[in-house]
Protein backbone atom coordinates (compact mmCIF):
# COMPACT_ATOMS: atom_id res chain seq x y z
CA UNK A 1 0.00 0.00 0.00
CA UNK A 2 1.18 3.40 -1.04
CA UNK A 3 3.24 5.79 1.67
CA UNK A 4 1.60 8.94 1.65
CA UNK A 5 4.76 10.78 3.58
CA UNK A 6 7.88 9.16 1.61
CA UNK A 7 9.45 12.37 3.06
CA UNK A 8 9.86 10.88 6.31
CA UNK A 9 12.47 7.90 6.91
CA UNK A 10 12.63 5.14 9.28
CA UNK A 11 15.33 3.51 10.12
CA UNK A 12 14.56 -0.62 9.35
CA UNK A 13 12.68 -1.69 12.65
CA UNK A 14 10.70 1.11 13.17
CA UNK A 15 9.58 0.56 9.54
CA UNK A 16 8.69 -2.62 10.05
CA UNK A 17 6.83 -1.84 12.49
CA UNK A 18 4.99 1.05 10.74
CA UNK A 19 4.08 -1.36 7.63
CA UNK A 20 2.44 -3.48 9.93
CA UNK A 21 0.65 -0.40 11.68
CA UNK A 22 0.21 0.66 7.96
CA UNK A 23 -1.23 -2.47 7.28
CA UNK A 24 -3.79 -2.89 10.52
CA UNK A 25 -5.20 0.54 9.51
CA UNK A 26 -6.02 -0.23 6.35
CA UNK A 27 -7.48 -3.63 7.33
CA UNK A 28 -9.66 -1.77 9.55
CA UNK A 29 -10.70 0.89 7.18
CA UNK A 30 -11.77 -1.80 4.81
CA UNK A 31 -13.65 -3.90 7.96
CA UNK A 32 -15.43 -0.81 8.63
CA UNK A 33 -16.48 -0.04 5.01
CA UNK A 34 -17.86 -3.54 4.66
CA UNK A 35 -20.03 -3.15 8.51
CA UNK A 36 -21.26 -0.05 7.13
CA UNK A 37 -22.55 -1.61 3.31
CA UNK A 38 -23.80 -4.40 5.43
CA UNK A 39 -25.61 -2.05 7.73
CA UNK A 40 -27.17 -0.04 4.72
CA UNK A 41 -27.95 -2.75 2.31
CA UNK A 42 -29.62 -5.33 5.16
CA UNK A 43 -30.69 -2.47 7.49
CA UNK A 44 -32.04 -3.72 11.11
CA UNK A 45 -35.03 -2.10 12.34
CA UNK A 46 -34.96 -1.17 16.36
CA UNK A 47 -38.38 -1.05 18.48
CA UNK A 48 -37.51 -0.12 22.33
CA UNK A 49 -39.39 1.19 25.77
CA UNK A 50 -37.60 2.66 28.40
CA UNK A 51 -39.95 2.06 31.32
CA UNK A 52 -38.54 5.40 33.22
CA UNK A 53 -40.22 7.56 30.62
CA UNK A 54 -43.43 5.50 29.44
CA UNK A 55 -45.00 8.53 27.78
CA UNK A 56 -42.02 10.05 25.98
CA UNK A 57 -42.29 9.61 22.17
CA UNK A 58 -38.65 7.88 21.32
CA UNK A 59 -40.63 4.75 22.89
CA UNK A 60 -41.55 2.77 19.71
CA UNK A 61 -42.79 -0.52 21.59
CA UNK A 62 -46.67 0.10 21.67
CA UNK A 63 -48.91 -0.42 24.72
CA UNK A 64 -46.83 -2.88 27.28
CA UNK A 65 -49.50 -4.32 29.31
CA UNK A 66 -50.61 -7.01 30.94
CA UNK A 67 -52.36 -10.30 30.08
CA UNK A 68 -55.85 -8.73 31.11
CA UNK A 69 -54.90 -5.27 29.18
CA UNK A 70 -54.07 -2.81 31.95
CA UNK A 71 -51.51 -0.65 30.16
CA UNK A 72 -48.27 -0.61 32.26
CA UNK A 73 -47.08 2.73 33.33
CA UNK A 74 -43.81 1.66 35.00
CA UNK A 75 -41.52 -1.42 34.70
CA UNK A 76 -42.54 -2.95 37.62
CA UNK A 77 -44.33 -5.91 36.46
CA UNK A 78 -46.31 -8.30 38.84
CA UNK A 79 -47.41 -11.32 38.23
CA UNK A 80 -44.54 -11.76 35.74
CA UNK A 81 -46.85 -11.83 32.79
CA UNK A 82 -46.31 -8.83 29.81
CA UNK A 83 -47.00 -8.01 26.34
CA UNK A 84 -46.71 -5.60 23.84
CA UNK A 85 -46.83 -5.24 20.09
CA UNK A 86 -44.44 -3.59 17.40
CA UNK A 87 -45.86 -2.25 14.19
CA UNK A 88 -43.41 -2.82 10.95
CA UNK A 89 -43.68 -0.94 7.65
CA UNK A 90 -44.42 -3.39 5.28
CA UNK A 91 -41.62 -1.91 2.38
CA UNK A 92 -38.95 -3.40 4.24
CA UNK A 93 -38.90 -6.53 2.94
CA UNK A 94 -38.11 -9.87 5.10
CA UNK A 95 -36.32 -10.36 8.31
CA UNK A 96 -35.18 -13.42 10.04
CA UNK A 97 -35.16 -13.22 13.67
CA UNK A 98 -35.77 -11.09 16.39
CA UNK A 99 -33.11 -10.61 19.18
CA UNK A 100 -35.23 -9.28 22.60
CA UNK A 101 -33.17 -7.93 25.18
CA UNK A 102 -34.66 -6.82 28.71
CA UNK A 103 -32.49 -4.69 30.77
CA UNK A 104 -33.19 -4.93 34.80
CA UNK A 105 -33.55 -2.44 37.32
CA UNK A 106 -30.42 -2.84 39.98
CA UNK A 107 -32.97 -3.87 42.78
CA UNK A 108 -34.91 -6.62 40.30
CA UNK A 109 -35.74 -10.27 41.03
CA UNK A 110 -33.86 -11.87 38.83
CA UNK A 111 -36.15 -13.68 35.34
CA UNK A 112 -36.75 -17.28 36.74
CA UNK A 113 -38.57 -18.21 33.53
CA UNK A 114 -38.17 -16.02 30.65
CA UNK A 115 -40.40 -17.91 28.18
CA UNK A 116 -41.67 -15.64 24.91
CA UNK A 117 -44.07 -16.55 22.34
CA UNK A 118 -44.53 -14.24 19.48
CA UNK A 119 -47.87 -13.78 17.00
CA UNK A 120 -47.77 -11.66 13.49
CA UNK A 121 -51.00 -10.61 11.93
CA UNK A 122 -52.71 -6.84 12.30
CA UNK A 123 -53.55 -5.83 16.00
CA UNK A 124 -57.44 -5.55 15.71
CA UNK A 125 -57.37 -9.16 14.66
CA UNK A 126 -55.61 -10.10 17.89
CA UNK A 127 -59.01 -8.87 19.67
CA UNK A 128 -61.19 -11.25 21.27
CA UNK A 129 -64.26 -12.84 19.45
CA UNK A 130 -67.43 -11.16 20.84
CA UNK A 131 -71.00 -12.00 19.39
CA UNK A 132 -71.20 -13.02 15.95
CA UNK A 133 -73.61 -10.70 13.63
CA UNK A 134 -77.09 -12.56 11.76
CA UNK A 135 -78.43 -9.60 10.81
CA UNK A 136 -77.80 -7.49 7.61
CA UNK A 137 -76.30 -3.92 8.32
CA UNK A 138 -78.40 -0.68 8.37
CA UNK A 139 -78.43 2.47 6.75
CA UNK A 140 -76.11 4.57 9.21
CA UNK A 141 -75.17 7.69 6.99
CA UNK A 142 -72.95 8.77 3.72
CA UNK A 143 -69.63 7.28 5.57
CA UNK A 144 -70.21 4.33 7.83
CA UNK A 145 -67.27 3.77 10.08
CA UNK A 146 -64.12 2.56 9.03
CA UNK A 147 -64.26 4.52 5.61
CA UNK A 148 -61.49 6.12 4.13
CA UNK A 149 -62.08 9.91 3.19
CA UNK A 150 -60.09 11.77 1.24
CA UNK A 151 -59.97 16.18 1.12
CA UNK A 152 -57.08 17.83 -0.53
CA UNK A 153 -53.52 15.88 0.05
CA UNK A 154 -54.71 13.85 2.99
CA UNK A 155 -56.51 10.65 3.57
CA UNK A 156 -58.51 10.25 6.94
CA UNK A 157 -60.37 7.55 8.63
CA UNK A 158 -63.29 7.30 10.24
CA UNK A 159 -63.76 6.10 13.84
CA UNK A 160 -67.67 6.37 14.48
CA UNK A 161 -68.39 10.50 14.97
CA UNK A 162 -64.11 10.87 14.97
CA UNK A 163 -61.82 11.20 11.91
CA UNK A 164 -58.26 10.61 12.21
CA UNK A 165 -55.78 11.55 9.86
CA UNK A 166 -53.33 8.90 8.29
CA UNK A 167 -50.02 10.14 8.51
CA UNK A 168 -48.10 8.93 5.47
CA UNK A 169 -48.91 6.43 2.97
CA UNK A 170 -46.27 3.45 4.24
CA UNK A 171 -49.16 3.17 7.22
CA UNK A 172 -52.13 3.46 4.44
CA UNK A 173 -50.32 0.25 2.29
CA UNK A 174 -49.15 -1.69 6.00
CA UNK A 175 -52.47 -1.49 7.48
CA UNK A 176 -53.67 -3.06 4.47
CA UNK A 177 -56.02 -0.54 3.04
CA UNK A 178 -57.11 -0.26 -1.10
CA UNK A 179 -56.39 2.92 -2.38
CA UNK A 180 -59.62 2.18 -4.67
CA UNK A 181 -62.02 2.64 -0.99
CA UNK A 182 -60.73 6.39 -0.69
CA UNK A 183 -64.01 7.95 -1.12
CA UNK A 184 -63.34 11.71 -1.88
CA UNK A 185 -65.09 14.47 0.47
CA UNK A 186 -65.13 17.74 1.17
CA UNK A 187 -64.18 20.15 3.83
CA UNK A 188 -67.70 20.34 5.44
CA UNK A 189 -67.81 16.88 5.70
CA UNK A 190 -64.88 16.02 6.91
CA UNK A 191 -65.75 19.01 9.40
CA UNK A 192 -68.70 17.32 10.73
CA UNK A 193 -66.32 14.74 12.35
CA UNK A 194 -64.61 15.59 15.90
CA UNK A 195 -60.89 15.24 14.44
CA UNK A 196 -58.67 12.69 16.39
CA UNK A 197 -54.75 12.23 16.43
CA UNK A 198 -53.00 11.14 13.52
CA UNK A 199 -53.19 7.49 12.46
CA UNK A 200 -50.06 6.02 12.87
CA UNK A 201 -48.77 2.81 11.89
CA UNK A 202 -48.99 1.44 15.58
CA UNK A 203 -52.11 1.94 15.97
CA UNK A 204 -55.36 -0.65 15.39
CA UNK A 205 -57.72 -0.85 12.80
CA UNK A 206 -60.70 1.41 14.37
CA UNK A 207 -64.50 0.35 14.55
CA UNK A 208 -66.01 -0.86 11.02
CA UNK A 209 -62.97 -2.67 9.78
CA UNK A 210 -63.88 -5.85 7.88
CA UNK A 211 -61.38 -8.54 8.17
CA UNK A 212 -61.88 -11.39 5.73
CA UNK A 213 -59.36 -14.69 6.19
CA UNK A 214 -57.79 -15.63 3.53
CA UNK A 215 -57.63 -19.49 4.54
CA UNK A 216 -61.11 -19.83 6.36
CA UNK A 217 -63.39 -17.46 4.28
CA UNK A 218 -64.46 -16.06 7.23
CA UNK A 219 -65.45 -12.22 7.90
CA UNK A 220 -65.23 -9.93 10.75
CA UNK A 221 -66.21 -6.76 11.74
CA UNK A 222 -64.12 -4.85 14.40
CA UNK A 223 -66.41 -3.14 16.96
CA UNK A 224 -65.20 -1.69 20.42
CA UNK A 225 -62.59 -3.74 21.00
CA UNK A 226 -63.99 -7.29 19.52
CA UNK A 227 -64.01 -9.08 16.76
CA UNK A 228 -67.38 -10.04 15.30
CA UNK A 229 -67.93 -12.88 12.68
CA UNK A 230 -70.57 -12.09 9.69
CA UNK A 231 -72.82 -14.75 9.35
CA UNK A 232 -74.72 -15.30 5.94
CA UNK A 233 -73.72 -14.02 2.29
CA UNK A 234 -76.43 -11.30 2.63
CA UNK A 235 -75.03 -10.10 5.78
CA UNK A 236 -71.89 -9.85 4.93
CA UNK A 237 -73.12 -8.45 1.54
CA UNK A 238 -74.79 -5.60 3.66
CA UNK A 239 -71.14 -4.80 5.37
CA UNK A 240 -68.95 -4.78 2.42
CA UNK A 241 -69.08 -1.41 1.38
CA UNK A 242 -65.16 -1.86 0.63
CA UNK A 243 -62.48 -3.71 0.03
CA UNK A 244 -61.82 -6.47 3.37
CA UNK A 245 -59.01 -6.36 5.25
CA UNK A 246 -57.08 -9.56 4.16
CA UNK A 247 -55.65 -11.61 7.19
CA UNK A 248 -54.98 -15.19 8.14
CA UNK A 249 -57.03 -16.92 11.12
CA UNK A 250 -54.15 -19.37 11.43
CA UNK A 251 -52.14 -16.10 12.11
CA UNK A 252 -53.90 -16.47 16.26
CA UNK A 253 -52.43 -20.48 16.92
CA UNK A 254 -49.03 -19.88 14.40
CA UNK A 255 -46.71 -18.74 16.98
CA UNK A 256 -42.71 -18.58 17.16
CA UNK A 257 -40.88 -18.71 20.74
CA UNK A 258 -37.73 -18.71 22.34
CA UNK A 259 -36.38 -18.49 25.97
CA UNK A 260 -34.28 -15.41 27.96
CA UNK A 261 -30.83 -16.12 28.76
CA UNK A 262 -28.72 -13.68 31.19
CA UNK A 263 -26.30 -11.71 29.19
CA UNK A 264 -22.69 -11.41 30.39
CA UNK A 265 -22.89 -7.61 30.88
CA UNK A 266 -20.38 -5.82 33.58
CA UNK A 267 -22.45 -2.88 33.16
CA UNK A 268 -26.45 -3.92 33.67
CA UNK A 269 -28.13 -6.70 34.31
CA UNK A 270 -29.99 -7.51 30.83
CA UNK A 271 -31.34 -10.73 29.34
CA UNK A 272 -31.79 -11.83 25.73
CA UNK A 273 -32.99 -14.24 23.20
CA UNK A 274 -32.87 -14.51 19.43
CA UNK A 275 -36.98 -15.20 17.71
CA UNK A 276 -36.95 -16.83 14.46
CA UNK A 277 -39.22 -15.30 12.20
CA UNK A 278 -39.44 -18.33 8.98
CA UNK A 279 -43.11 -19.63 10.45
CA UNK A 280 -44.51 -16.11 10.65
CA UNK A 281 -43.31 -14.59 7.72
CA UNK A 282 -45.57 -15.61 5.05
CA UNK A 283 -49.00 -14.12 7.52
CA UNK A 284 -50.74 -11.28 6.75
CA UNK A 285 -50.39 -8.06 8.99
CA UNK A 286 -48.13 -5.67 10.38
CA UNK A 287 -47.92 -6.19 14.25
CA UNK A 288 -46.04 -8.59 16.03
CA UNK A 289 -47.61 -9.38 19.42
CA UNK A 290 -45.21 -10.47 22.39
CA UNK A 291 -46.93 -12.48 25.29
CA UNK A 292 -43.52 -13.16 27.99
CA UNK A 293 -43.60 -15.14 30.68
CA UNK A 294 -41.15 -14.01 33.28
CA UNK A 295 -41.94 -16.64 35.89
CA UNK A 296 -42.02 -13.61 39.33
CA UNK A 297 -42.34 -10.08 39.67
CA UNK A 298 -39.73 -8.45 37.80
CA UNK A 299 -38.64 -4.21 37.47
CA UNK A 300 -37.89 -3.09 33.71
CA UNK A 301 -35.47 -0.29 33.21
CA UNK A 302 -35.77 -1.00 29.36
CA UNK A 303 -37.15 -3.47 26.59
CA UNK A 304 -35.57 -3.35 22.88
CA UNK A 305 -36.62 -5.55 19.80
CA UNK A 306 -34.19 -5.93 17.08
CA UNK A 307 -35.57 -6.68 13.45
CA UNK A 308 -32.82 -8.41 11.59
CA UNK A 309 -32.46 -9.17 8.02
CA UNK A 310 -30.98 -12.65 6.93
CA UNK A 311 -27.86 -12.04 4.41
CA UNK A 312 -29.74 -12.81 0.78
CA UNK A 313 -30.20 -11.81 -2.65
CA UNK A 314 -34.14 -11.23 -2.08
CA UNK A 315 -33.23 -8.49 0.52
CA UNK A 316 -29.98 -7.06 -1.54
CA UNK A 317 -32.36 -6.37 -4.75
CA UNK A 318 -35.19 -4.73 -2.24
CA UNK A 319 -32.72 -2.62 -0.23
CA UNK A 320 -31.04 -1.80 -3.57
CA UNK A 321 -34.51 -0.90 -4.83
CA UNK A 322 -35.45 1.20 -2.16
CA UNK A 323 -32.21 3.05 -2.50
CA UNK A 324 -32.90 4.16 -6.11
CA UNK A 325 -36.73 4.88 -4.85
CA UNK A 326 -34.84 7.30 -2.71
CA UNK A 327 -33.04 8.94 -4.83
CA UNK A 328 -35.22 9.30 -7.47
CA UNK A 329 -37.88 10.74 -4.78
CA UNK A 330 -35.78 12.59 -2.98
CA UNK A 331 -35.52 14.23 -6.58
CA UNK A 332 -38.66 15.28 -7.01
CA UNK A 333 -40.16 16.49 -3.73
CA UNK A 334 -36.56 18.37 -2.17
CA UNK B 1 2.18 19.03 28.73
CA UNK B 2 3.56 19.74 25.49
CA UNK B 3 6.71 19.41 26.74
CA UNK B 4 6.55 16.23 28.42
CA UNK B 5 5.18 15.01 25.34
CA UNK B 6 7.85 15.84 23.12
CA UNK B 7 10.05 14.52 25.83
CA UNK B 8 8.46 10.93 25.97
CA UNK B 9 8.43 11.05 21.98
CA UNK B 10 11.28 10.25 20.54
CA UNK B 11 12.42 10.95 17.06
CA UNK B 12 11.37 7.57 15.81
CA UNK B 13 7.75 6.83 18.27
CA UNK B 14 6.93 10.99 16.43
CA UNK B 15 8.32 9.91 12.87
CA UNK B 16 5.98 6.41 13.18
CA UNK B 17 3.07 8.66 14.74
CA UNK B 18 3.37 11.06 12.23
CA UNK B 19 3.43 8.44 9.34
CA UNK B 20 0.15 6.29 11.00
CA UNK B 21 -1.68 9.95 11.66
CA UNK B 22 -1.41 11.27 8.06
CA UNK B 23 -2.76 7.56 6.90
CA UNK B 24 -5.70 7.83 9.23
CA UNK B 25 -6.46 11.38 7.99
CA UNK B 26 -5.94 10.64 4.30
CA UNK B 27 -8.95 7.25 5.25
CA UNK B 28 -11.18 9.80 7.43
CA UNK B 29 -11.29 12.48 4.73
CA UNK B 30 -12.22 9.47 2.31
CA UNK B 31 -14.90 8.22 4.35
CA UNK B 32 -16.25 11.57 4.41
CA UNK B 33 -16.12 12.51 0.72
CA UNK B 34 -17.99 9.10 0.43
CA UNK B 35 -20.79 9.62 3.00
CA UNK B 36 -21.09 13.33 1.83
CA UNK B 37 -21.78 12.17 -1.73
CA UNK B 38 -24.67 9.16 -0.56
CA UNK B 39 -25.84 12.06 1.33
CA UNK B 40 -25.88 14.71 -1.56
CA UNK B 41 -27.74 12.10 -3.51
CA UNK B 42 -30.11 11.17 -0.63
CA UNK B 43 -30.55 13.40 1.89
CA UNK B 44 -30.83 11.73 5.45
CA UNK B 45 -29.47 8.52 4.10
CA UNK B 46 -25.94 8.73 5.65
CA UNK B 47 -26.76 11.08 8.59
CA UNK B 48 -29.27 8.44 9.99
CA UNK B 49 -26.11 5.99 10.81
CA UNK B 50 -23.71 8.43 12.22
CA UNK B 51 -23.00 12.06 13.08
CA UNK B 52 -21.12 14.68 10.71
CA UNK B 53 -20.43 16.18 13.46
CA UNK B 54 -18.64 13.86 15.45
CA UNK B 55 -16.80 12.85 12.05
CA UNK B 56 -15.91 16.42 11.58
CA UNK B 57 -14.48 16.84 14.85
CA UNK B 58 -12.39 13.41 14.35
CA UNK B 59 -11.13 14.44 11.07
CA UNK B 60 -9.87 18.28 12.91
CA UNK B 61 -8.29 16.14 15.55
CA UNK B 62 -6.68 13.96 13.39
CA UNK B 63 -5.44 16.92 11.98
CA UNK B 64 -4.20 18.72 14.55
CA UNK B 65 -2.10 15.69 15.49
CA UNK B 66 -0.82 15.41 12.04
CA UNK B 67 0.31 19.25 12.37
CA UNK B 68 1.70 18.95 15.68
CA UNK B 69 4.02 16.13 15.00
CA UNK B 70 4.57 17.32 11.66
CA UNK B 71 5.88 20.24 13.62
CA UNK B 72 8.37 17.70 15.89
CA UNK B 73 9.62 16.51 12.26
CA UNK B 74 10.58 19.27 11.13
CA UNK B 75 8.20 19.00 8.38
CA UNK B 76 6.76 22.35 6.38
CA UNK B 77 3.34 22.58 5.73
CA UNK B 78 3.13 24.76 2.66
CA UNK B 79 0.31 25.53 0.20
CA UNK B 80 -0.60 24.00 -2.40
CA UNK B 81 0.75 24.77 -5.63
CA UNK B 82 -2.23 25.00 -8.35
CA UNK B 83 0.31 24.32 -11.14
CA UNK B 84 1.43 21.67 -9.54
CA UNK B 85 -2.59 19.97 -8.26
CA UNK B 86 -4.64 20.80 -11.09
CA UNK B 87 -6.28 17.19 -11.28
CA UNK B 88 -6.95 17.42 -7.40
CA UNK B 89 -8.65 20.83 -7.86
CA UNK B 90 -10.84 20.02 -10.63
CA UNK B 91 -11.88 16.73 -9.01
CA UNK B 92 -12.34 19.01 -6.13
CA UNK B 93 -14.71 21.72 -8.41
CA UNK B 94 -16.75 18.74 -9.68
CA UNK B 95 -18.18 17.26 -6.46
CA UNK B 96 -18.37 20.96 -4.93
CA UNK B 97 -20.32 21.67 -8.18
CA UNK B 98 -22.63 18.18 -7.75
CA UNK B 99 -23.19 19.49 -3.83
CA UNK B 100 -24.19 22.82 -4.96
CA UNK B 101 -26.66 21.89 -7.99
CA UNK B 102 -28.12 19.34 -5.68
CA UNK B 103 -28.52 21.52 -2.78
CA UNK B 104 -29.81 24.51 -5.18
CA UNK B 105 -32.06 22.38 -7.53
CA UNK B 106 -35.88 22.98 -6.11
CA UNK B 107 -35.23 26.71 -5.40
CA UNK B 108 -36.51 29.23 -8.08
CA UNK B 109 -33.77 30.95 -10.41
CA UNK B 110 -33.99 34.47 -8.67
CA UNK B 111 -33.52 32.30 -5.39
CA UNK B 112 -30.60 31.15 -6.76
CA UNK B 113 -28.95 33.60 -8.20
CA UNK B 114 -29.31 35.34 -4.87
CA UNK B 115 -27.19 32.63 -3.30
CA UNK B 116 -24.75 32.66 -5.33
CA UNK B 117 -24.03 36.06 -5.30
CA UNK B 118 -23.94 35.98 -2.05
CA UNK B 119 -21.75 32.99 -1.24
CA UNK B 120 -19.02 34.64 -3.81
CA UNK B 121 -19.40 38.19 -2.43
CA UNK B 122 -18.62 36.44 1.25
CA UNK B 123 -15.41 34.17 -0.37
CA UNK B 124 -14.08 37.37 -2.14
CA UNK B 125 -14.44 38.91 1.21
CA UNK B 126 -12.83 36.37 3.25
CA UNK B 127 -9.82 35.81 0.96
CA UNK B 128 -9.46 39.66 0.70
CA UNK B 129 -9.02 39.93 4.78
CA UNK B 130 -6.97 36.65 4.65
CA UNK B 131 -3.40 38.28 5.27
Amino acid sequence: MFDLTKEIKLNPDWQKRYSLLHFFVYFIFLVSAVYFSYKVLFPSHLFNFFFETPDATKNTIVEPRSPENITLKKGNIKGGALVFDTALPNYEGDFSQIRLNFTLENNSPAIEEGKISLHKSYRAFFYPEGEPITTPFGDSGKFPSGSLLSSGNSVYITDNDKIYPIDNEITFSSMGFDWADVIPASSDEIGAYKKGKLFTIAKPHPNGTIFATKDKGKYYLVEDGKKRELIGQPVINSYLKRNPILADEKSLETESQCSLKENWNIFNRSYSCLIPLNNLQSLAGNDYQYEIIFGGDVELKQADATFEKSFGWNNLMLSLSNIKKKIFNANQTQ
Amino acid sequence: MLTKLNKILNKDLSALSYKIFNDTLFLLLIAYFMLLLAEGLIPGFSSSFLSFTKMTLLIFANLGLVIYLGRINNVSFSALEIKKNKLRLALFFIFFTFLMIRALYKFSVWEIVIIIITSLAILYYLYKIRD
